[in-house]
């Protein structure tokens, strides 16, 4: 009788990895409590404003 | 411009009733996504609306869907019917929504939210389970990425503390 290959489900872990998320950020987010990921978020946006206003004056 | 944390230490202080939704909580439950707004679905009666009118009052909150960027000048009268708000303050953008995709009105989104402990007092975020499903409702290429991150936090939270 012939096997039938059994088909491999990746889990969500694996698809996200796969299509390039870096999972390390989220590990270093899930240490964090809530409050802490809001915070983090805050400065990560104070300095995506920065760059878009250098870029802004940068490119006139 | 931007400082998001104020934007929701507001509303907490003004007692408006709300659920944070959108890509602000897929970063509360741990997403590495950095998203230029705010979106909460609350409760529109009249109440409330004024209570968020005067939590944004001195930030020029104004309508930012229309041409004129109308100013936000909210009556009893006016708040009927209203379903959405697309507001922009000075301290970030923020969408006020009568309902969520796939998940319903304010009573269905509420009842599937959590708690969260904030400095400045508790607030309800709706659960990475009702995130993921209303993510997956809208269905747009730019929510791919937030779903597949969204999905393995929840395996993760699922996972005996030794796998992954």
């Amino acid at each position: 009788m012939k096997r039938i290959p059994r088909q491999t489900v990746k889990s969500a872990w694996e698809q996200a990895r796969e299509y390039g998320i870096d999972m390390s950020l989220l590990v270093a987010n899930l240490r964090k409590t809530p409050a802490e990921r809001l915070q983090q978020h805050s400065r990560a946006l104070e300095t995506v404003l920065l760059l878009r206003e250098g870029m802004k004056k940068y490119h006139g | 411009m931007g400082d998001l944390p104020n934007l929701l230490k507001r509303l907490i202080q003004h007692k408006v009733v709300f659920v944070v939704v959108g890509g602000y909580a897929a970063v509360a439950h741990g997403c590495s996504l950095v998203t230029l707004d705010v979106d909460i679905c609350s409760d529109f009666s009249v109440e409330n609306l004024m209570r968020l009118q005067a939590a944004l009052a001195d930030l020029y909150p104004v309508h930012r869907m229309t041409p004129k960027r109308l100013p936000l000048r909210l009556s009893p009268e006016s708040c009927q019917g209203l379903e959405n708000l697309y507001l922009d303050t000075d301290l970030g953008q923020l969408d006020c929504l009568g309902s969520v995709l796939g998940i319903g009105d304010f009573t269905a989104v509420q009842k599937r939210s959590v708690p969260i402990r904030l400095p400045w007092g508790r607030c309800r975020i709706l659960s990475l389970e009702a995130l993921i499903e209303a993510k997956q409702a809208m269905d747009r290429p730019r929510d791919k990425e937030a779903i597949l991150q969204l999905s393995a936090i929840q395996e993760k939270h699922q996972a005996p503390k030794d796998r992954l």
